[in-house]
Order: C-alpha cells, then structure tokens, then sequence
C-alpha cells in the first residue's frame, strides 16, 4: 500500500484556505482552536472586566476626594465661625494641637510636624 | 520631585543658639552665610550688650544724662523700642532695666542661674515720661537718655538681629535664622509645601504643644516669651525676667507663655511682652502689631488672640477640640 501526503499548494484552494486560518487561531488562541473556548464569551468576560475596572477607579477616585473635602472642612471652632485668615486650634485623635487657617478658598491647612520651633530663650 | 538642598548649622552668641538653614543653596554659599552671620552677632553684642562695659548700651547706661555717641543700626533698634513703647501704651518697655537688676538679673544668666541673688524687690522704671525725654540725633548718630532711665534692649534687638540677618539672605530659594527660638522663615521649605513651626509646651520644655503650616508671608516673623527658663530663687521668692513696668516686679500671670506671629521678629517679640504684662493687669490682650498669638496657660489650655476684620477675635482651645 502507497501512502501519499499533499502538501498545500496541491489542495483546492477552499481548503487551503481553511488550514491556514485553522494554524493562525491555533497559533493566537490555542485553546479555542480545541474548542475548550469561545471567542464571543471570551470578549464579553473581558468587557465586564474592563467596566468593573473602570468603575473601581472612579469609585477610589471619588472616595479620596471626598475624604480630603471632608479632612479640609472638619472641625469648626465650636466658638464661632472661622473666618478667612483667621487662625483656630483643633486637636486630633492623638491630643496633639494644630494651629490651623483657612485660606481664601475656605480649605483649613494644618501642619502635623514642626521644621522648626519657636521656645523662649 | 527631590527634596531641595538644605544646609544647617549653629554657633553661639547672645547666649542663645544662632540656627541658620539654608534651603537651595550651595554649601560654600552656607559657609559664607555662617562666618557673616558670626562677624555681624560680635558687633550686635558690641553694640546692645549689656553684660559688656564697652559695649554702646553700656556706656549710654553709664552716662547718666550725658550724650554718646552711638551707630545707625543702634538707632534703628532704638527707634523701634521707643516706637513699640507707644504702641503698646507702656506694656513694651525697655527701660525696666533697674527693676530687672534689682529681682536679680544683674549678670549674664548662666551667671543668674549658677549663683541666683536679688538686689532687692523693684526700682523705679523710667517709663513713658522718660521716653519722651530721649533725645535721639540722626544726624550726629548721638543719644542722650534722661538721667534716671536705663534701658535693655535684649530681646528686641536679639529680633531685630534675627529680622536683618533674614534680610541679607532673602535672596536664597529658602531659609531660617532662628536665634534662641525667635525666629523668622522665607521661601521655599526643607520638605512639603510651606514652613511649619512649632510652639514649645511651656510645661515641658522641648516638647510641642502645637503646630502651625506658617502659609501666610503677614507671619514669617515669630518670638516666644515665658517664665520657664530664665528664673530664679531669691530666698523664698521665685523670680524671673519678665517685669511688669507698672509695679517694677516681676510679672505675675496665668499664662505660660505667648507666641507671636508678625511680619518681623521683632515686632512679635513685641507682642509677647504687651501680652503678658496685659494678662498679668487683667487688661484686654491685643495682638499689637503681630498677625496673632497663641498664649498657654499654666493649665495648658491654647488661646488665639487675634484681630479679625474689625475687633479682637479669641478663639479657646478647649472649644475647638
């Protein structure tokens, strides 16, 4: 018995064409060329993915505005209103004093540790 | 974004620490700043002294209504005192230089502090009478103080020695001179966005009782005065520097110490005296001409004492925590 093998160019044209393409998806998705995997399920997880990404960051981005907002309004004198350029103590979760002003834009600014110190002599 | 160079050293003169930091600078530029700053506290000495017999402050002390002659940078200092005089109506007032020696302050402190006596309880301080009595000559750089008055001017000149050094180095990107913690910042700071300072705890001293972001250039100047470190026994009487010129004894308050905030060192150092001898009156505590002052008392309570736009605003400590 003869066993003959032909190479591409002696198949119809159809067939070689769909042997090429069969090695290309082998070559870029090997698991879909064994059919263990669909290409439109595939895309569609990866669209979730990105969405869930995107709505994560604007999320985080959101929260951390917000916690600064909220840092640089906090603690109004109980005494009266802050005015701008005028200079109020608050006291943080650890004792500690800060001297704080608000700036013409509203925003109290506080310094958590001194570069230098003012003391008698 | 790297941290700016900084450069910072010491040296001693006045009998407090002299800080120089240097941000954004080069390290010869450091040096050269340092040996300027040395040569100009030996002839701030030689001029406002008054541990030192030859020194300008001395020999007009000494003159008992004669006339001396003096130098410009004197005279500013001395202008400036009679000026803060009135401003603050006789709380600031350099001429309790008798009553200071008499409750024991007649040497230099270490000296006070090693061997502590007192002449005696108070002297008559020349006071606002006196001041109008000055006689100050610009033109032949001459003075001549009544005969009754002496005067100190430590603590204002030690600012203003502060606010001129300031000056000679303004041109660098950042900087600190701080002599003995009277103090005056510019520019660009070692790290973050602007200069941060520190208030001592007049209870325990090297301690920060509060902190300040210093965003605003009306406050780059900032003086301290209290009683915790130069004080003294006579007997079974405490004393220390500071005097009430109303009585020529040292002040009695309930404050520990004011801070003031000013756009030069020694207009707050200015303000910390009016303050505490207000306090010690029970008088209204006015800012002067300070942006502010932060006072603590002997309980360690913070009070801000501060103008707003029309009248003295004071916000307690307490009220905001």
């Amino acid at each position: 018995m003869t066993t003959t093998t032909m190479t591409d160019h002696e198949l119809p044209d159809d067939e070689r064409r769909a042997r090429k393409a069969a090695r290309a998806r082998r070559l870029t998705d090997p698991l879909g060329a064994k059919g263990q995997r669909h290409p439109a399920e595939r895309l569609a997880r990866e669209g979730r993915a990105r969405r869930a990404l995107l709505a994560g960051s604007i999320a985080g981005f959101l929260v951390i505005g917000g916690s600064i907002a909220l840092a640089n309004t906090s603690t109004p004198p109980a005494s009266g209103e802050a005015q701008t350029g005028q200079v109020i103590v608050v006291r943080d979760e650890e004792g500690q004093l800060h001297l704080v002003q608000q700036d013409s834009a509203g925003r109290l600014v506080r310094a958590p540790r001194p570069h230098v110190q003012s003391h008698s002599s | 974004m790297s941290a700016p160079f900084t450069h910072r050293a010491t040296f001693t003169a006045m009998s407090v620490t002299i800080a120089i930091t240097g941000v954004g600078i080069s390290p010869r530029e450091h040096e050269r700043a340092m040996a300027h700053a040395r040569v100009q506290a030996e002839a701030w000495e030689e001029r406002f002294s008054r541990f030192r017999p030859q020194s300008m402050l001395s020999r007009l002390n000494a003159a008992s209504g004669g006339t001396c002659p003096v130098d410009e940078t004197f005279l500013d200092v001395l202008t400036l005192a009679a000026t803060a005089v009135t401003r603050t109506e006789g709380r600031f007032d350099p001429s309790i230089l008798p009553a200071l020696e008499a409750a024991g302050y007649d040497r230099s402190i270490e000296r006070v502090l090693a061997d502590p006596h007192a002449a005696g309880l108070t002297a008559p301080v020349a006071g606002a009478a006196g001041w109008r009595s000055v006689a100050i000559d610009r033109e032949h750089l001459t003075v001549t103080l009544p005969p009754e008055m002496r005067i100190d001017l430590g603590g204002i000149a030690k600012g203003a020695f502060v606010d001129m050094l300031a000056a000679a180095f303004g041109d660098w990107p950042g900087g600190c001179v701080d002599a003995g913690g009277d103090l005056r910042v510019w520019g660009v700071p070692p790290s973050g966005t602007c200069w941060t300072t520190g208030i001592e705890d007049p209870a325990r001293p090297g301690a920060v009782v509060a902190v300040i972001a210093q965003i605003d250039e009306r406050w780059h100047g900032v003086a301290t005065s209290a009683m915790n470190r130069r004080r003294w026994r006579a007997g079974d009487d405490e004393r220390h520097h500071l005097i009430d010129p109303g009585t020529g004894r040292p002040l009695r308050t309930a404050i520990a110490s004011v801070t003031a905030f000013a756009p030069t060192v020694a207009a707050a150092e200015v303000t910390t005296k009016a303050v505490l001898v207000a306090s010690s009156r029970g008088e209204p505590l006015d800012p002067v001409d300070s942006a502010w002052a932060a006072s603590v008392d002997v309980s360690g309570q913070m009070t801000i004492i501060q103008r707003s736009v029309d009248a003295p605003t004071r916000v307690a400590a307490t009220d905001c925590s």
